[in-house]
């Protein structure tokens, strides 16, 4: 059985498009997105409710085979270094 | 300046929604309004603006003063970014004069709306063009910026070796959706003018000033939840979002006399160039110059500049357009 990974980000909204075209070209193209999330961190309290999308969250997962992974691991590192937002990166195993 | 010209400006219903939504803020209420109901709310003054922009553009065509006035907004448009970021850079660095350079070279359609309500009351005309200037305005601040940080960030920091997406910032500056449904609401207003607008009328010209009341009560409760984050900002900063706007109105009402707009044009183009973006290029700004913190460029505009103008901003560039005009 493949080894996989869960891959998980909160990034701002503005940024979506740039980090799916990111996920795209690496060959990541499944992933689950929620839009507008809430929730308290580093940066305070970010709520949903605001009518300019600065400072909007966005939530996206993707399962990704772990040696496909490996060959993204730093680039995704650089971009969230760059743009700010949080990634968690898991061991998974798809049920179904 | 004359009180009564606050006083008529503040007991406007929907001045009063903007101020009722802040207060709800500071008494700690549980106000809100869902979402997307704002964002709705919002579409619907872009079309309805938009429209009745067209209907005016169709009734008077195209002359010499709209040339003017047109030119007058890009002129406006492309040199308050250009000063405002040579003033910022006194204080801060690069990449966050940049963006609130930008932020305030452009424009707030909802100051601009409230404006032309303003107007409306005291009875005073403006040209339908206006919306059209009020369009061109939105872009260049963007493009200028983005100019200014390829000259001076990029050459400050030699590592940044990353290329500028220009094709995704032209996108973003001339297709971002408050310029395109304003744009392409005018297009339609001018097609089919009369007729058009009194098809539309029931909806976008009767029910204005409701959903303008209820879009600033929201604009309230976003502007007073925004307050907090000036304590990081520092009070350059603060200063400058209320000097600034000022300085540009008189700048855009003398260059307006020099031109010879009429007086409620004037007033709305000093208004325009007052005014400055909580929408369009923060997120511009945001995306195409991640290095600059939008907790000082979003805060300047929404919680200082975008009140200011609201309320004691509007009855003030009417003042100064008054004291040229008469």
């Amino acid at each position: 059985m493949k080894g996989m990974k869960k891959v998980e980000v909160i990034i701002e909204a503005v940024y979506i498009n740039k980090f799916l075209a990111f996920m795209n070209k690496h060959g990541v193209d499944s992933y689950t997105l929620i839009k507008d999330i809430e929730g308290k961190g580093g940066h305070g309290l970010k709520l949903a409710d605001d009518i300019t999308d600065v400072g909007a969250n966005d939530y996206i997962f993707a399962v990704v085979e772990e040696d496909e992974y490996l060959k993204f691991k730093e680039e995704l590192r650089s971009f969230i270094k760059k743009y700010g937002g949080k990634c968690f990166v898991t061991d998974t195993m798809m049920l179904l | 300046m004359n009180i009564d010209l606050i006083i008529q400006n503040i007991m406007n219903p929907p001045v009063l929604f903007f101020l009722l939504g802040m207060l709800a803020v500071f008494l700690k209420s549980e106000l809100s309004i869902p979402q997307p109901l704002p964002k709705l709310f919002s579409l619907f003054l872009l079309i309805s603006i938009g429209l009745h922009g067209g209907y005016e553009l169709s009734k008077s065509g195209i002359n010499i003063d709209v040339v003017k006035g047109l030119f007058l907004a890009i002129l406006m448009a492309s040199i308050v970014p250009i000063y405002s970021f040579f003033i910022l850079r006194m204080k801060i660095d690069v990449y966050n004069a940049v963006a609130v350079a930008a932020t305030f070279g452009s424009i707030s359609a909802v100051t601009f709306i409230t404006g032309i309500t303003y107007l409306q009351t005291i009875g005073v005309e403006y040209g339908g063009y206006m919306v059209a200037a009020m369009t061109l305005m939105e872009s260049p601040a963007i493009i200028i910026g983005l100019v200014l940080a390829a000259i001076f960030a990029r050459q400050d920091n030699s590592n940044t070796k990353e290329k500028t997406d220009w094709g995704e910032i032209l996108r973003e500056a001339f297709l971002n959706p408050s310029v395109f449904l304003l744009m392409g609401a005018l297009l339609i207003g001018i097609m089919t003018g009369e007729k058009g607008w009194h098809a539309m009328e029931p909806l976008f010209g009767d029910l204005f000033k409701g959903i303008l009341a209820f879009f600033l009560l929201d604009m309230g409760l976003v502007a007073a939840k925004r307050i907090g984050d000036l304590k990081k900002v520092g009070f350059f900063l603060i200063g400058y979002a209320i000097i600034m706007p000022i300085f540009n109105a008189i700048v855009a009402t003398s260059l307006a006399y020099f031109f010879g707009l009429s007086k409620g044009d004037a007033f709305l183009l000093a208004l325009l160039s007052a005014s400055a973006s909580y929408i369009a290029v923060p997120a511009a700004m945001r995306l195409s110059v991640p290095e600059a913190n939008p907790s000082i460029y979003l805060p300047l505009s929404l919680a200082v500049t975008f009140p200011f103008n609201i309320s004691l901003g509007i009855p003030l560039y009417y003042f100064l357009t008054s004291l040229f005009w008469g």
